[in-house]
């Protein structure tokens, strides 16, 4: 979803910095994703606000990740101050719907592993960098004792293992600093200017930005991940490493330092990871789906050990690996205390993958390590986003829609003539079906003129179904889905606000006189909530993976 | 009743050798079976019969071909005129798909409706065209020979029953079709036609074409999969059958048909909608 700046999803995001962060914040979020990138006098100047609730607002986005400063180079000499500019991260904002999701998935990932404790830790620590955005690593301490209801003092030194844990996990990472080079903005390519070519001088400024967003990306990336002295060095097992260690890295001192105490590191949680394991998951399930709870137990212990070798979020496939390390990998699962379905004869199991004819596990013979077995993530999330469309089309247009639709998918261009006998429908029905379809964006049609006045007597109109297309269109169309459900339950709330401020309050008598109503708003308020939540695990089919 | 013309040995000769080729008999095999007559004998009778109806004259690969018409059939083209004659060549030539008063028009280069009417009833009471109307053009007369049955094109095949689609039938079908591959997966197209036959759902014979279109709509419901084991299309359900329903489609927005209309601002609203409504409504 990273080229994704659709107009439902920025009123989407809009509404959830509303509702999470207050209406200046909205104000600004919303300029902001209008325009782009501001200055400061920029903000000033178009939101109207004053310069404090400017300021303050500005503070705010920071902290939870919804926009991200970048302060400009300026030339040595210059008199004036540097200028920041904010530029609003969209995807961040949208991803704040996902936070419960992610705290059930840290329930889920930590609960064999260590312990029952270390799992309400590392949930603290999780639910904390959600609740408050960017926090310092003192900072985590303080809130996890907190949640925990403990002295800090007592609980830093498992908080900062658990910490290590995440941030070595990829869960937690570095926010990243203000000095980065300003991303190139996104243009339409409509917008191009066409015929007059730009200067050298601008080429060459673009090269040198180019160049320092190379640089960025490789130091940021080295150390966005990277757990600071300070957090190794009280753990004995790390500090002896680290002793070991710190002779090698002597090039590093300057960073070390800084790592302890010149600018305190701020982290925050790291969706890109979380959006990864979500991806397994949605490929394991349709790996069940299709095939058996084997066959997504295997797929599980590939991914789990693989994991690793995964640099990007959309890997068309896993690492692969051989049959001795999956059952390696499926050993582990089961002894870590994960709940992964008993396998009782692994090779059968993996003879079976070898003759999928849907190929969302695949084979490959000829290493050293005999028969090496991979998943296809781009297969499975492909099948996933394929059996949802139909799905689709099956509920909005019924049976017969869905058999033109299938028909169009699989047998390529036909004219209508020919969808109707294929579909077996009444020629009235595949007509108004067809073009109920089109007006849905879920076909398109060709006109083939036989004459040069393209006479409509004297055209072939074929019909056909373009995937990708569709799948976009059904993304945008689920973004805007879920704008509504949550304008629908902004809307509940304040039709009802007496109601729910009085119901905040505990407020027993008012209770009962409006019974029913309270009821009705506690309904309504569920099921659009659990609605939200169930198409947000959807969207990300469509947007995320 | 037996026309009065008298007719020569010769032309009697004649109808005798085409009675035995009820197909036709091309031109130099006729001449061969009338040994001992001249051409212009053969000619002039020739030319007797066929302007008394007694002969018809085909076009094959092989060249001209001569065909017999019994007497009683002759009678029927008794009295017919020129235009008359006209119309029913069109009409024959249209074979089974039959053809419509307009293009009939055109092709005979008459010109009067009303003529055309009157030349098109006089064969009908004749026996010798009837009409017929299509699936595609329900208002639309086509007129085809009397003994010709029409065209799938118009009657629409196995799926139609007097120029209406029959869905109940075709869900009978594909139901019996389902529960076969269901209870023996991997079946061929042989197999489920023998199985459908011996059930004997329908008066109509169903042939392995309109099988296999059956098949495939349960291909395009996602309900089966097609396989192929040595060379040949086995069936079995599918391995992934298609959601009745997911998170998209059981909300409002997933089934609305004006969800592009949709603003915050506008006449159909989220805060407005009348299917959110409903839906809330518990």
């Amino acid at each position: 979803m990273a080229e994704l700046v659709h107009p439902e999803a920025c009123q989407l995001a809009t509404l959830i910095v509303e509702e999470q962060l207050g209406p200046i914040c909205k104000e600004i979020c919303a300029l902001l994703l209008r325009k782009g990138y501001q200055t400061l006098f920029e903000l000033a100047k178009t939101s109207g606000c004053p310069r404090a609730e400017l300021y303050d607002a500005l503070l705010v986005l920071t902290q939870h990740n919804c926009i991200q400063p970048f302060v400009l180079e300026q030339e040595e000499g210059a008199k004036t101050s540097p200028q920041t500019v904010f530029q609003p991260d969209l995807l961040a904002i949208l991803h704040r719907l996902r936070s419960a999701r992610c705290l059930l998935h840290i329930a889920d990932t930590w609960k064999g592993t260590n312990g029952q404790d270390e799992t309400k830790i590392a949930e603290a620590i999780v639910e904390g960098l959600l609740e408050n955005g960017r926090l310092t690593s003192q900072q985590i301490y303080r809130n996890v004792a907190g949640k925990l209801g403990c002295a800090v003092d007592d609980s830093t030194k498992a908080t900062k293992k658990l910490l290590c844990q995440l941030i070595s996990s990829h869960y937690v990472e570095r926010a990243p600093p203000a000095n980065l080079t300003l991303p190139k903005p996104a243009i339409h390519p409509d917008a191009m200017a066409k015929g007059r070519g730009i200067s050298a001088v601008a080429k060459a400024q673009e090269e040198q930005a180019a160049n320092l967003r190379r640089l960025d990306k490789v130091s940021y990336g080295r150390d966005r991940f990277r757990i600071p002295s300070d957090l190794r060095l009280d753990d004995g097992h790390s500090a002896a490493e680290s002793a070991l260690k710190r002779q090698k890295l002597s090039h590093s001192a300057s960073t070390e330092a800084l790592d302890m105490g010149t600018d305190p590191i701020l982290w925050r949680v790291c969706y890109e990871e979380f959006n990864r394991s979500f991806r397994h998951a949605a490929c394991i399930a349709m790996i069940s789906q299709a095939r058996d709870e084997e066959a997504a137990a295997i797929a599980s212990a590939i991914l789990t050990k693989t994991r690793h070798f995964e640099t990007r979020l959309k890997e068309q496939e896993s690492q692969p690996l051989s049959a001795a390390m999956i059952k390696a990998s499926l050993e582990e699962m089961m002894q870590s205390g994960e709940e992964v379905s008993p396998i009782h004869d692994v090779d059968a199991v993996l003879r079976e993958i070898e003759r999928d004819d849907l190929e969302m596990m695949t084979s490959s013979t000829g290493g050293p390590d005999g028969t090496m077995y991979q998943v296809q993530l781009d297969t499975c999330i492909n099948l996933a986003r394929l059996k949802t469309i139909e799905s689709i089309v099956g509920a909005r247009f019924g049976l017969l829609g869905l058999r033109i639709w299938r028909a169009l998918f699989l047998s390529g261009q036909l004219e209508q003539k020919t969808i109707q006998d294929m579909a077996i429908g009444d020629q009235k029905d595949t007509r108004q079906l067809l073009y109920g379809m089109l007006k849905g964006g879920f076909m398109a049609v060709t006109e083939i003129p036989k004459s040069a006045d393209r006479a409509a007597s004297r055209t072939f109109y074929t019909w056909r179904v373009r995937r990708d297309i569709v799948s976009e269109r059904i993304g945008l169309d689920m973004v805007h889905s879920m704008f509504n459900i949550a304008s629908r339950l902004h809307t509940e709330s304040l039709l009802n606000l007496e109601l729910v401020q009085q119901l905040e309050s505990g407020n027993t008598t008012i209770l009962k006189t409006h019974r029913q109503q309270v009821s009705h708003l506690t309904g309504a308020r569920d099921l659009l909530e659990s609605s939200l939540f169930r198409m947000d695990e959807l969207n990300s089919v469509f947007n995320d993976f | 009743m037996a026309p009065k013309t008298e007719l020569s040995p010769l032309e009697e000769r004649i109808l005798k050798v085409l009675r035995g080729h009820p197909e036709g008999l091309a031109d130099e095999d006729l001449n061969e079976k009338l040994e001992g007559t001249t051409s212009e004998g053969r000619v002039e009778a020739i030319n007797k019969l066929l302007s008394i109806h007694r002969l018809s004259i085909l076009q094959t690969s092989a060249g001209l071909a001569y065909k017999g018409i019994e007497a009683d059939e002759a009678l029927r083209f008794k009295g017919l005129t020129q235009d008359d004659h006209l119309v029913y060549q069109a009409i024959k030539d249209a074979g089974n798909k039959g053809i419509w008063t307009k293009e009939l028009r055109y092709k005979t280069g008459l010109q009067q409706q009303q003529q055309v009417t009157k030349i098109l009833k006089n064969l009908e009471q004749r026996s010798l065209v009837k009409s017929v109307k299509g699936i595609m053009h329900a208002s639309r007369k086509l007129y085809m020979l009397y003994e010709l049955q029409p065209a799938k094109e118009l009657t629409g095949g196995a799926w139609y029953n007097k120029n209406n689609f029959d869905k109940e039938f075709v869900d009978v079908i594909q139901r019996l079709t389902y529960k076969f591959i269901q209870d023996f997966p991997e079946s061929s197209l042989d197999e489920i036609v023998n199985f459908l036959q011996e059930k004997q759902v329908s008066t109509e014979v169903l042939d392995a074409k309109d099988i296999a279109s059956i098949v495939r709509t349960l291909d395009f419901e996602g309900k089966i999969e097609i396989v192929d084991r040595d060379d040949v299309d086995v069936f079995r359900p599918a391995l992934l059958a298609i959601p009745e329903t997911n998170p998209f489609t059981s909300v409002p927005c997933g089934v609305c048909p004006v969800i592009s209309e949709c603003t915050p601002s506008g006449p159909i609203s989220p805060a407005t909608c009348v299917y959110f409504q409903k839906w809330l409504e518990f």
